[in-house]
């Protein structure tokens, strides 16, 4: 039986599907295109999907994956096409392909941070003094409860830019079995450095990467 | 800022953001820029609630089926949301084009429960619009209104411009056509109302004066000359052409019926003397089975649902049930796709139709008797025997199912304490009927589950001269049942009263009601089908403070010829013929089903010729 891995999209409106309701979603889509997906056996079988490192509720991302199997044969372009013909708004299938990397290899997440603070004038340079501090102590909520840690080490910052009174960030954060920072870890730590609100946030995940940097694919 | 701007910045505030932005498959969106008529339809409950209803989904697909008239959903914003949108100045807005309601040219309230009145006047507000109709001047945005609480819309009067009676498939168009006349010709709102009262169906409640006795019963009702003196509900005579949808939205979020719909028969046979539904929407028409078959294929294509709901009053009094099962899993089991018949009674449900449910469905089974004794099914006319009760649990049991509920009413007309009591008796046969089956599947047990609503007089129905229980014999009577219960292989579920007394109110109320609604709204009432923000005493409290009574209105037995609030509206059923049944109710007398004899109603006239060709 065929795997397919089903590269999408998930922005705009589309961002505000968790993932659970996601998983609903995706299986409709399935059904409405037509396509042969395998369903697994047993009291309650249910259309096979997996989804490798599904992005947070609320965040964008342009590198979702879903691997499904298909019971025939279906060319990776009619696929994509069926599938974007009945999605949603705000997803939207990039590629289908043959999976080559197992979703547990998947180390770090590039993220492109668009931040608002009220009432902060030259944010950037407030950014690079919070940046060049030795330690950037943030509390981080486990099941085990609160502990502080230190984002500093974690965090490779590759581009820092402002523009009609927004910074951008690039950042590059570990994401995945061994770790994970949440990118709203550093910027609410950055708030509280700048002594302002967060006003307006997007976060929009744009690449995944293997623990040597190769692209998950 | 564009709202969609403005809702970047709150959306991630507030639970479950997916509800708010729209943005879901199927969903309609039009240019607003080229459209003749724009209909908000606002469903005054959360998107979850709305999204679920048939109705809306029917007259969305209506009304964006015409190519110059668009139709935009709005639900009520949940209270985190509303203190957000407050807080940013960020208007009620529909989830097609996030634009404004106040920019639509109407603005359409489904009327599904008493209790969702004070959300309609808080959508309204949210949406900036004056929630007087008075106090609205121009001819947009008119405020309209449907649904079954449309029966008695008396409440409401002060607020919505104008109310549709009965089904809105055609009236609907007919509205919108006259709206868009208007609109091109520059009628005054007044002008255009004069116009919309003489369509069939269209009730406006401004130009209907009401006059009280000294006792606050109803000593008239005039019409304006330009008003029917009392207008007729709409129907669909040939049902089985009626619209169609052929596509639902599909939810990104889940939401409560998350699955394909379709009607099999609206109406219904039985005549219930407690039900509303049995009565104003009659007279009883079915769907071919072809056409639900089509209908069926098509949903699920458009909308990838694996599950089919086969909707109506009462499925299993649909005439060619078995047929349409057997067409519908020729093909449904293969797609894997779930058939459900949510509303079966226990009087034809035979060991075929199990075998055929079971095939697709294997949760638990529910019924409703109604009531615990036989004397008072026959006084309610619900005409199942408790033979029919057990044989069905038989059936069940048999066919491997393992938990039943039972839905029952405490305080209908005549009851008694051994009625309430015989509920409990009822669910206990119930359960022996599970331990007296020789080869019952060992170690399982059963589980019956009881669930005993308050019972509220409603309009158009026999009850209708009814008082409600008073809270005390409530209380007494729940705690009857509880006390009566011996096992705890039964399971027992009952409303709260505080809830039902103030629906009893609203149900059957008139006009003075209005001031009442509006000053609780602005003491905060909102949500009031939802336990965490119901208020009683503010209401109990505000009802007395317009020098009104609750126990007016709910708990008084009311003469044979008051005028009722809502007698000026024709539901085809004619208060004679309820003032017969009320009496035969007294009298523990049963009046057969339509298919059996026509009892003569009065909703045949709608069909210009007998239901059943029996009459």
């Amino acid at each position: 039986m065929e795997t397919v891995r089903v590269f999408y999209q998930k922005t705009g409106r589309g961002k505000y599907i968790s993932h659970l309701d996601m998983t609903r979603c995706m299986k409709r889509a399935l059904r409405r295109a037509g396509i042969p997906v395998w369903y697994t056996e047993g009291f309650n079988p249910h259309v096979y999907m997996t989804f490798a490192l599904p992005i947070s509720l609320g965040f964008e991302s342009l590198c979702e994956t879903m691997d499904i199997r298909l019971t025939q044969p279906m060319p990776y372009e009619e696929i994509k096409e069926r599938l974007n013909r009945v999605l949603p708004e705000g997803i939207f299938v990039t590629k289908c392909a043959e999976p080559v990397k197992k979703a547990n290899m998947i180390a770090y997440s590039r993220y492109v941070l668009d931040v608002r603070l009220s009432g902060c004038a030259q944010s950037k340079e407030v950014f690079e003094r919070f940046f060049a501090q030795p330690q950037i102590l943030v509390m981080k909520k486990s099941k085990r409860g609160e502990k502080q840690v230190d984002l500093r080490p974690d965090i490779n910052l590759e581009t820092v830019e402002e523009s009609g009174g927004a910074l951008q960030l690039t950042v590059l954060l570990p994401s995945g079995n061994e770790k994970t920072v949440n990118p709203m870890l550093l910027l609410g730590a950055f708030a509280e450095y700048a002594n302002c609100p967060l006003d307006r946030v997007s976060v929009s995940r744009t690449a995944v990467y293997t623990a040597d940097f190769e692209p998950f694919c | 800022m564009d709202i969609s701007q403005q809702l970047e910045q709150i959306l991630m505030q507030v639970q479950k953001p997916g509800r708010y932005i729209g943005g879901e498959v199927n969903s309609v969106k039009k240019d607003l820029s080229k459209m003749d008529v724009k209909f908000a339809f606002c469903f005054p409950d959360t998107y979850e609630v709305g999204m679920s209803h048939l109705g809306m989904k029917i007259l969305y697909s209506l009304i964006n089926a015409q190519d110059n008239m668009c139709c935009e959903r709005v639900f009520a914003p949940w209270v985190d949301m509303e203190e957000q949108m407050r807080a940013h100045g960020i208007p009620l807005y529909t989830l097609e084009n996030l634009e404004p309601v106040a920019n639509f040219d109407i603005v359409g309230f489904t009327l599904q429960y008493e209790m969702s009145y004070t959300n309609v006047l808080n959508m309204l507000d949210l949406a900036k619009i004056p929630v007087r109709a008075c106090e609205r001047d121009s001819l947009a945005p008119l405020v309209v209104a449907g649904g079954p609480c449309a029966c008695n819309p008396e409440p409401l009067a002060d607020f919505i411009d104008l109310f549709m009676l009965g089904e809105g498939e055609e009236v609907m168009l007919e509205l919108l056509e006259a709206y868009s006349v208007a609109k091109r010709e520059g009628f005054s709102k007044a002008e255009f109302l004069k116009r919309a009262a003489k369509i069939e169906g269209v009730y406006v409640p401004s130009l209907y004066q009401v006059q009280y006795h000294e006792d606050g019963t109803i000593r008239e009702v005039i019409n304006d000359p330009e008003a029917p003196a009392v207008v007729k509900k709409r129907i669909i005579r040939d049902f089985d052409k009626v619209f169609t949808p052929e596509s639902f939205i599909v939810p990104n979020i889940e939401v409560v019926h998350d699955r394909a719909m379709v009607e099999v028969l609206r109406g219904c046979i039985r005549g219930c003397r407690f039900c509303q539904a049995g009565f104003i929407y009659r007279p009883l028409r079915e769907k071919k089975p072809g056409t639900i078959d089509r209908d069926c294929k098509s949903l699920c294509d458009t909308t990838g649902y694996d599950e089919i709901s086969l909707s109506s009053l009462s499925t299993s009094d649909y005439s060619k049930l078995e047929e349409l099962m057997d067409t519908l899993l020729s093909w449904s089991e293969k797609g894997r796709v779930n058939l459900s018949l949510p509303s079966l009674r226990v009087d034809n449900f035979s060991e075929s139709l199990l075998e055929k449910i079971k095939r697709v469905r294997k949760s638990g089974l529910t019924f409703a008797p109604e009531a615990g004794t036989q004397r008072l099914r026959d006084a309610i006319n619900k005409n199942v025997t408790e033979e029919e009760v057990l044989d069905t649990a038989l059936t069940a049991f048999q066919g491997g199912y393992t938990a039943m509920k039972l839905y029952f009413m405490i305080g209908l007309p005549t009851e008694t304490m051994e009625d309430v009591a015989g509920i409990a008796e009822l669910a206990q046969k119930v359960v022996d009927t599970f331990y007296h089956m020789p080869n019952r599947p060992k170690g399982k047990g059963v589980t019956v589950t009881v669930s005993a609503s308050t019972f509220v007089p409603k309009p158009f129905t026999p009850f209708q001269w009814d008082a409600q229980d008073t809270f005390e014999t409530v209380l007494e009577k729940q705690h009857h049942l509880v006390s009566s219960i011996r096992t705890k292989k039964i399971n027992a579920k009952y409303h709260d009263m505080k809830v039902s007394r103030i629906e009893a109110v609203f149900a059957r109320g008139d006009r003075r009601l209005g001031e009442v609604l509006y000053r609780a709204w602005k003491k905060g009432c909102k949500f009031d089908g939802w336990d965490e923000y119901y208020r009683y005493d503010t209401w109990v409290e505000t009802i007395k403070e317009c020098g009104l009574d609750p126990d007016f209105y709910a708990a008084r037995v009311r003469e044979k010829d008051e005028i009722f609030p809502w007698d000026h509206l024709d539901y085809a059923v004619d208060k004679s013929f309820l003032w017969k049944e009320r009496e035969k109710a007294y009298a523990s007398k049963t009046t057969p089903h339509c298919r059996q004899q026509c009892a003569g109603c009065g909703a045949n006239r709608l069909m210009g010729g007998p239901c059943f060709g029996n009459c």
